[in-house]
């Protein structure tokens, strides 16, 4: 797991592209990764005891990169959570009033 | 002969490629490009073998060049910056996205001292899963040119 990865466990409500343009540089000049600048607005710079901690494989918080990519479109969100609930599923048989019931209910 | 021609003849001028093998990088971190193969370089200003970095030792205006081709699975965002990394003040970015291979290229102006200001280029690709590489080819490279002395 790299360094950047290591943050992202810490911090999991960010994502690679807004690590970087939040003030936070990740820069690895040939030698390795290193911290070379943390100006998040609100997260503190995790300390070196809190990234050795973490080890193994890096695993995204598949939550909050979901959440994340819906959070300015809750029509988008409806439907998804609506799918995922098997409102489209071939057999489920909903009616068109049911389905808008539904969907609704997640906006 | 112009004096601006002469200026021209004068300056510094150089282009670097990665020429020998190609560089992995790590995900989501700003790696610095070792382009390791001068193609030319008029006053050894170009380290192609520690730091690879351009230090011109003639004071004025440059305009610098670069070019970054990616390799990666699903490469989500790829950005070249050519920088001083003192400050970051030479930083230009361009995106790329796109499945396979990505390409950027970045272009600036900048004032060199001729002493000790020096520009890098890195490199910063995100992707959904593996490591990125830059394979060694003509299309990674970085170029530049004095144009002016004030």
């Amino acid at each position: 797991m790299n360094l950047v990865q290591k943050i992202l466990t810490i911090y999991p409500q960010l994502d690679k592209a807004e690590l970087l343009e939040s003030g936070v540089i990740v820069q690895d000049d040939g030698e390795g990764p290193y911290i070379k600048q943390w100006n998040h607005p609100v997260l503190p710079e995790p300390t070196q005891a809190e990234l050795d901690a973490i080890t193994g494989d890096y695993v995204p918080d598949l939550g909050a990169v979901y959440d994340k990519a819906l959070q300015n479109n809750q029509l988008i969100r409806a439907l998804v959570k609506a799918l995922n609930k098997g409102t489209f599923v071939p057999g489920s048989n909903y009616t068109g009033p049911q389905m808008k019931t539904i969907i609704k209910a997640e906006m | 002969m112009s004096g601006l021609t002469s200026a021209l003849l004068k300056g510094p001028a150089f282009k670097a490629i990665r020429g020998i093998s190609a560089q992995s990088i790590s995900d989501a971190v700003i790696t610095k490009i070792q382009l390791n193969d001068k193609i030319y370089d008029t006053h050894n200003c170009y380290d192609e073998v520690t730091n690879f970095r351009f230090t011109p030792n003639k004071a004025g205006f440059y305009v610098l060049t670069a070019g970054l081709q990616v390799n990666g699975t699903s490469i989500v965002d790829a950005r070249l910056r050519i920088s001083n990394v003192a400050d970051l003040v030479y930083s230009r970015e361009s995106y790329s996205t796109g499945s396979g291979s990505s390409y950027v290229v970045a272009s600036v102006v900048e004032y060199f001292d001729g002493v000790s200001d020096y520009a890098e280029c890195f490199a910063f690709c995100n992707v959904v899963s593996g490591s990125p590489s830059i394979p060694n080819s003509v299309l990674n490279f970085f170029s530049g040119a004095f144009i002016r002395s004030e």
